[in-house]
């Protein structure tokens, strides 16, 4: 499953996470407590919610295994620790994908479905930009310019995507 | 299945899910928006389609139809169906050959306005943008839909991969 193009999409997807919590380390704890019509819920539960849920999916990917300090705590975990799940969860994936032998070997969730792994990586991929840009709305809403996370600036945080011909 | 097609064929399915779920609106729920969103509900849809037909083009490095279609074009919701077609014929060419070089140095896009600047880059980055942004815009449109009490269509991998029968429930 060591896909170049996949190894990206990860890559992109672990440096948003971090990206938004260095800039959400800046805010208040009422800042924090922000929300919107519409979105999941506060910015400091939606980061939770986007980490646990890639532990949750590296825990069906690997069979069980869970984070380093066990399964996250259902209650608000401050920023600093949810940086250092993300910075695990980030290792945790590539490792995943370094090893895996069948990347549609079937795995069944705690829903009981059966899924091959992709799915599961591409889902994992999705739920973070799908709740990030919650947390972007709920910044806009309040009319603070939130980082920009698109796969362009990832390139250029890396130095690699693009250069200005002329 | 390519990971990237993958990825692809399921924003595919997702922008086509929304636009038949937006087709049951009334045009005054088509120009609803929210503070901190990209802008109304047709307006971002046109945006995501207009932007994957780009990034396409430029991963193609041929246009996918002779006028560009731009997010400032008045689209009707079959103007969007229609460039929706033009995106999954142009995910289609580009897997048409293999699985694209995520490495491969793209010197320019066949749709650069006369002046504009010329950006050189790897191919992976119109990719991974071109799965990133439409996500982050439907999340948008949901927000937009949710906080005006719609229901907004569930656009997660899991029923898209229902839909192809890559997951089952298991009794």
């Amino acid at each position: 499953m060591t896909d170049l193009m996949l190894l990206r999409a990860i890559r992109h997807n672990s440096w948003a996470n971090l990206e938004m919590l260095a800039f959400c380390s800046k805010m208040s704890a009422s800042q924090l407590e922000w929300t919107a019509s519409g979105v999941y819920g506060t910015i400091h539960a939606t980061l939770q919610h986007i980490l646990t849920a890639e532990a949750g999916y590296l825990h069906s990917l690997t069979g069980g295994e869970l984070p380093p300090g066990g399964r996250p705590p259902e209650t608000l975990m401050p920023l600093d620790r949810l940086a250092d799940l993300a910075r695990s969860n980030a290792e945790r994936i590539e490792k995943v994908l370094a090893n895996e032998t069948d990347p549609d070997r079937k795995i069944t969730r705690p829903s009981g479905a059966i899924v091959p792994g992709t799915i599961i990586v591409t889902q994992y991929i999705h739920h973070g930009s799908d709740h990030r840009a919650h947390i972007g709305t709920i910044l806009g809403a309040h009319s603070v310019e939130g980082p920009n996370l698109d796969a362009w600036a990832f390139g250029r945080a890396i130095g690699v995507s693009t250069a200005a011909l002329r | 299945m390519d990971f990237l097609q993958r990825q692809m064929r399921h924003s595919v399915w997702a922008n086509e899910r929304l636009l038949a779920f937006c087709r049951t609106l009334a045009d005054a729920q088509l120009e609803l928006t929210l503070p901190g969103t990209y802008g109304t509900v047709l307006g971002t849809l046109t945006h995501i389609v207009s932007s994957e037909e780009g990034y396409l083009v430029r991963l193609l490095g041929a246009k996918l139809h002779d006028i560009p279609f731009r997010a400032t074009d008045r689209a009707t919701l079959d103007d969007i169906a229609s460039h929706i077609d033009h995106v999954k014929a142009g995910v289609d060419r580009l897997f048409g050959s293999g699985s694209p070089d995520p490495e491969r140095v793209i010197s320019d896009t066949p749709l650069r306005p006369p002046g504009a600047p010329q950006f050189e880059m790897a191919a992976w980055p119109p990719a991974t943008q071109f799965v990133y942004h439409g996500t982050d815009h439907r999340s948008q449109i949901a927000t937009i839909l949710s906080a005006n009490g719609l229901e907004p269509p569930d656009l997660q991998i899991w029923p898209y991969a229902m839909e192809l029968g890559a997951s089952r429930q298991v009794k």
